[in-house]
């Protein structure tokens, strides 16, 4: 029963993005100064709005394994697995939006890179999850999740940051598709449903790869615990 | 299920090497009087746009492929704890 679900799902899911990508591609016009490569617009943006939902998870399951670690250490273990597939999942999904923006940026701006704080607080953001991952990949000890849910914690503050970065300060990053001032955001209505379409669809995949991420480091917890068993059999 | 993951492990690599293509193999970027320029322009915009989604999906199933790499490790790992609990 659960594996039908989880196949409809992903099934449902891959046709949202082959919906997704033709909506992008082939029926939202193209835009009169940017042309063809503001197509990148309708990944770029739901990938970061993916990410940002993501490294939130993250946060909420840091904070849970704080709560749980001395109570209740099968929550605690659920509450960090979460945490660990939020912050990694996120990281796939930043490093596409770190990609995808210089080489919009690449066409538009005529330029890779700028340090404006948009771009600049997002790369901040992606290395402190990056740095969160490698510490939970190489370091060792009863203490290693309490670091890395602090460190969680610490990073999941940048992501307002990101967020109001071109609302605070003067930036060369375009103005907000949401929440802009009067003349932001898109205007065009089938521009906004090709940008809805791929909203919709990229969640369900971010989902669905969160919840495979999550599935894989249970697996994993529990193999530990097996491992630790034996040894003290041994 | 392992031809699966195969796939989904050389398929990320295609879409990398498209990507590498559409963007190290562009035209330069046309002088401001060149005859051509909106042409090149055009072809240049489209060829940044298909290196992008290229790359998003070769990240993207890069992803899935090695998810699906670790759980079939654990899987091995999981018969060997138990054959050894035994």
């Amino acid at each position: 029963m659960k594996r039908t679900a989880i196949g409809l799902y992903a099934i449902v899911t891959l046709a949202l993005m082959g919906w997704g990508y033709y909506q992008a591609i082939y029926v939202a016009p193209e835009e009169q100064t940017m042309h063809e490569v503001q197509r990148i617009f309708y990944y770029h943006v739901p990938s970061a709005m993916v990410a940002f939902l993501f490294f939130a998870i993250s946060l909420a399951g840091s904070i849970g394994f704080l709560a749980y670690r001395r109570s209740n250490p099968n929550r605690a273990d659920i509450a960090d697995a979460w945490a660990l597939a939020g912050a990694e999942v996120g990281v796939v999904f930043c490093t596409v939006v770190l990609i995808t923006g210089p080489l919009w940026g690449r066409r538009a701006w005529g330029m890779w890179w700028t340090w404006d704080a948009r771009l600049t607080t997002t790369l901040v953001l992606w290395l402190i999850y990056v740095s969160y991952l490698l510490l939970r990949r190489f370091a060792a000890g009863p203490q290693m999740q309490t670091l890395a849910a602090v460190l969680g914690i610490f990073g999941a503050l940048d992501v307002p940051i990101v967020y109001m970065s071109n609302r605070w300060w003067r930036t060369q990053h375009p103005a907000p598709v949401f929440g802009g001032s009067g003349d932001s955001g898109i205007k065009d209505p089938t521009m906004l449903a090709a940008f809805g379409w791929n909203v919709l669809s990229w969640l369900a995949w971010g989902i669905l790869i969160l919840g495979i991420r999550y599935y894989v480091e249970r697996q994993q917890q529990k193999i530990n615990a097996q491992e630790a068993q034996e040894a003290l059999r041994a | 299920m392992k031809a699966l993951i195969k796939i989904f492990a050389i398929i990320p690599i295609a879409l990398f090497l498209i990507a590498a293509y559409s963007i190290f193999f562009a035209p330069h970027e046309p002088a401001f009087n060149a005859p051509d320029k909106a042409a090149v322009v055009a072809r240049l915009n489209h060829l940044y746009t298909v290196a992008a989604y290229s790359i998003v999906w070769a990240i993207q199933l890069g992803y899935v492929a090695y998810l699906g790499l670790k759980n079939s490790a654990q899987k091995q790992e999981a018969v060997r704890a138990s054959r050894s609990l035994r």
